[in-house]
């Protein structure tokens, strides 16, 4: 999958911008703040349907301006998407003809990585839950849908058990819900860490150069059930009372975590950052490898501003792991050309500097 | 002038508490309203009235009636089979249900869906009399015609629980790809709803 042409109008700061990219390595640099983040998050937005990090649609229409257009071409298809900020409106065409958010998402797919990335390892439990469930919405299309009505189901058992005596049928009700959806989830999770799991070792291996064992445990509170929808529904029913007292549903896959293993030791709590580093780029190989055993076609992969925090020898190798027709935009903050390091200039096919919303092609 | 004249000025207030009016649409209705003859203006205020103080709910399903009548059109109709009663959230589905001219039961209004963020718990909707109704009645089937959403589904849940014990079949509308529309374009929940639903032919 390769982006031949994007044109940008009134996208944050770009007031007007058209490019070419390669189907390899696009370097796009340019000094803090310049609109580097800008480029990698137009794409992200038209192949996911949201803007990154719980923003508004609006915010992605340039300052002072009421619309905004984002146009993509690939291997013969256009995509075309026409926001109106007044409206709080999306017109969506592929082809020149109406569409609709999931035919782009299945046109354009899209592996994003950002410095938050490193979280995954070092963060929080939901960090860990949200890239899991990011990671398989990618795969799995209806894995969304069925994360939301979950959601929306605790949240109603939620106001449910903080209500003055809730009905003991209607707390049943919502707990043969959940445990229907929840199980889902966790056997599509469960699927996905095994996936991760048959490839993450020797990805680690290839990173550091050395052999390590690594592996992804999926803690769950439904442990190795078979039949998970009768165990959630079991461990629901047990847990009531302290649900009721504690105002909140207590077990189920809003509850799961991701430990990572290296070599027998937890990651989180006793890895360098060198290793847990390493991890991410195995991650990052592994998740390319399972979108392509998945499409049969590579996505396109972002990059954003990674080097900050994987470092230049670890980025360097990581780019010579990945596939060489994987196309990739891979931004990185310097001031001038000359600051680059030359070892990521020798491997870019393109390079844009971004100064003042202004783009120009310099390779 | 920042304003227009009181009068004026109240109607738009007042367009503007309807629902998905905003300032504009409820300035462009009170100029039109303004340039109507006086007749046409009191016609409109009479529906305003009438709707009100000449509705009423039906007594059986809680459908909406005259006020002279304490049973709706349908409960009244002998030729309406009495063994079937289809439940539904607003009157409103129940007239779409009616345009079909498919159905020949009866029907039963909740008056709403369970929905606990909003405070609406099972007491707030006519189920209690739905339940008197099954267990007084010959009602041999409900059908449940409720929203495929969250709410929907919790509120089909909980009746289901409810009626079961009282030995009355209860069934639901089928839910999955729309007539008339390519399957393809069909998005992946509606699809797997849809092949989870499937019927044997």
């Amino acid at each position: 999958m390769k982006i031949d042409r994007i044109v940008l109008r009134h996208v944050r700061n770009f007031a007007s911008v058209e490019l070419e990219p390669d189907g390899g390595l696009n370097l796009i640099t340019g000094p803090n703040a310049a609109g580097k983040s800008n480029l990698c998050e137009a794409i992200y937005y038209a192949a996911k349907g949201f803007p990154l990090k719980g923003e508004r649609q609006r915010d992605l229409i340039q300052w002072g301006e009421s619309e905004a257009l984002l146009e993509f071409s690939l291997s013969g298809d256009q995509i075309r998407l026409h926001l109106n900020g007044h409206a709080r409106a999306k017109t969506i065409e592929v082809n020149h003809e109406k569409r609709n958010q999931s035919d782009v998402s299945a046109l354009l797919r899209v592996l994003l990585f950002t410095p938050d990335e490193l979280q995954i390892i070092k963060g929080s439990p939901e960090q860990r839950r949200h890239f899991l469930d990011r990671s398989i919405a990618d795969l799995k299309r209806d894995y969304r849908a069925m994360l939301l009505e979950y959601e929306q189901l605790l949240r109603r058992k939620s106001a449910l058990l903080r209500s003055e005596r809730p009905p003991v049928e209607l707390l049943d009700v919502y707990d043969e819900a959940l445990s229907e959806r929840g199980a889902w989830l966790v056997a599509q999770r469960r699927a996905y860490v095994q996936k991760l799991n048959g490839q993450l070792s020797q990805r680690y291996g290839q990173i550091c150069g050395q052999e390590a064992h690594l592996q992804v445990h999926y803690e769950t509170t439904l442990g190795e059930s078979d039949d998970l929808r009768r165990e959630l529904a079991r461990q629901l029913a047990q847990a009531r009372r302290e649900e009721l007292r504690r105002q909140q549903t207590l077990v189920g896959p809003h509850r799961d975590d991701l430990r990572f293993d290296l070599n027998g030791h937890d990651l989180r709590r006793f890895g360098s950052q060198g290793e847990q580093k390493s991890a991410l780029c195995a991650l990052l190989l592994t998740q390319v490898e399972l979108h392509y055993e998945r499409f049969g076609d590579h996505p396109i992969l972002i990059l954003d501003d990674v080097l900050s925090e994987l470092d230049r020898a670890r980025t360097q190798r990581l780019l010579q792991l990945l596939p060489q027709n994987l196309q990739i935009f891979l931004t990185h903050t310097a001031s001038a050309e000359e600051e680059l390091p030359s070892e990521l200039r020798q491997s870019a096919r393109r390079l844009y500097v971004i100064t003042g919303g202004r783009i120009v092609q310099k390779l | 002038m920042d304003k227009y004249p009181e009068p004026l000025e109240n109607l738009i207030k007042e367009f503007q508490k309807l629902p998905s009016i905003g300032r504009k649409t409820a300035e462009r209705l009170a100029f039109y309203l303004l340039h109507q003859p006086p007749e046409e203006l009191d016609l409109l205020s009479q529906a305003i009235t009438n709707v009100k103080e000449k509705i009423r709910a039906c007594k059986i399903c809680f459908n909406y009636t005259e006020i002279e009548h304490e049973l709706c059109e349908i409960c009244r109709d002998p030729k309406r089979d009495a063994s079937v009663v289809c439940v539904v959230s607003h009157p409103q589905e129940l007239l779409k249900l009616e345009k079909t001219r498919e159905y020949r039961g009866l029907y039963h209004v909740l008056g709403g869906l369970i929905s606990p963020v909003n405070g609406v718990g099972p007491e707030q909707l006519h189920i209690e009399e739905l339940l008197v109704r099954l267990r007084t009645g010959n009602v041999q089937e409900v059908i449940l015609a409720l929203d495929p959403k969250v709410e929907g589904e919790a509120t089909a849940m909980y009746l289901a629980r409810k009626i079961k014990p009282l030995g009355v079949k209860i069934t639901q509308i089928a839910h999955g790809v729309p007539v008339g529309r390519d399957l393809e374009f069909a998005d992946e929940v509606t699809l797997s709803r849809a092949l989870a639903g499937r019927v044997q032919l």
